[in-house]
């Protein structure tokens, strides 16, 4: 800070200023922060009784600014409320959540064909093929479902046939 | 900031956030398209059937393996006669299932004599297998073998003419058996068996 400034003649901003200052020491109604520092400052150097035009100025600013946060609240109340629903609306009550995008490539009934090797025995091996079917399909269910679920997804399902063949579990 | 202000900006920003929660769910709830496919989707109503048409023959292994053929048999037609999943439709595994549960009722039927049934289930099993696949291949051979049995007990009973006719008609069958499993075979080294 360079102290020669102080004897520069007041700018319009700090003339400016000091008129508001001037203002709202006249007249207590006005906000100021410096005004109310210096009847602070004053107050506590030489206390005086309070005027009656002082305090009901007081009175109605204060009520003033009460009222302001009463808004205030009530605004950010309601907001608050609004979003809450729209939070109950989208976690609690929003149904059955299905992927977007394309339909996911579910595995669709067809021949058991591609699980056998070769010609079946004349007789016998009837459990056996009824095994290999039923795991098979249950794994296409079990595919489908995480297909759905969009959780992976579904390999050929032919494809798949042709690598169950001879795998026992 | 003043109080104006204030609640407008509070009232924003939660529209904001109601706007944007909604239109997150909207988004979710759009449908899939249909599947083109026509065929049914693997689901818990198929398994379901195959679930019991596995678990019936699984009873008839044990009590054929006790001697109890005709208990056997009792445990296979439940398959057969079981309600079958999609009503209405023919899906594949569950046509081929009858199929090859048919085929093993006639074995069993054979076992004990009944070579008529026999007869009459195979005929049945073939309804259920039209195409040419392993479980048409050994319905017909399962069917040649009954017309060889039946063959023979025509022969014993001195129906000469019918026991030639029944032989006859078991060597076609075991013929037509013998075609469709090289076509199945060939088709599937060709890479496009179905």
């Amino acid at each position: 800070m360079n102290h020669d400034d102080d004897f520069a003649p007041p700018s319009e901003e700090e003339i400016r200023e000091s008129e508001r200052l001037r203002e709202a020491l006249e007249d207590p109604a006005k906000e100021s922060e410096d005004a109310d520092l210096l009847r602070a400052v004053k107050s506590a150097a030489s206390p005086k009784a309070l005027a009656k035009e002082e305090l009901d100025a007081s009175v109605e600013s204060a009520v003033a600014r009460a009222r302001g946060g009463v808004v205030i609240r009530v605004a950010f109340g309601a907001s608050l409320l609004v979003a809450a629903a729209a939070v109950v609306l989208f976690f609690v009550w929003r149904g059955p959540v299905r992927p977007t995008g394309p339909a996911p490539e579910l595995a669709r009934a067809r021949s058991t064909q591609q699980l056998f090797e070769g010609h079946f025995d004349l007789q016998g091996g009837e459990s056996a093929r009824i095994d290999r079917i039923v795991v098979a399909r249950a794994d296409d269910l079990r595919e489908n479902q995480f297909a759905r679920w969009g959780v992976r997804t579904l390999e050929r399902s032919e494809s798949a046939d042709t690598e169950r063949r001879g795998v026992k579990r | 900031m003043t109080d104006g202000r204030f609640s407008i900006a509070a009232i924003l920003i939660a529209s904001v956030t109601a706007g944007a929660l909604l239109l997150a769910r909207c988004d979710r709830q759009v449908e899939p398209p249909a599947a083109s496919d026509d065929a049914a989707v693997v689901d818990t109503e198929l398994l379901a059937f195959l679930s019991l048409a596995r678990s019936h023959h699984h009873e008839a292994t044990i009590l054929e393996q006790s001697g109890d053929k005709r208990g056997a048999i009792d445990a296979l037609r439940k398959i057969t006669t079981a309600a079958k999943p999609h009503a209405g439709e023919k899906l594949p595994e569950v046509e081929e299932v009858l199929a090859d549960a048919y085929a093993r009722i006639a074995d069993l039927e054979l076992e004990i004599k009944d070579s008529e049934n026999a007869r009459k289930d195979v005929e049945t099993g073939l309804r259920h297998a039209p195409d040419s696949t392993y479980f048409r291949g050994h319905l017909l051979e399962v069917y040649g073998v009954v017309e060889q049995t039946r063959a023979a007990e025509l022969a014993d009973a001195g129906q000469d003419g019918a026991a030639a006719e029944a032989s006859a008609h078991a060597l076609t069958l075991l013929r037509q058996a013998v075609d469709v499993q090289e076509g199945v075979i060939g088709r599937a080294l060709d890479g496009g068996a179905k």
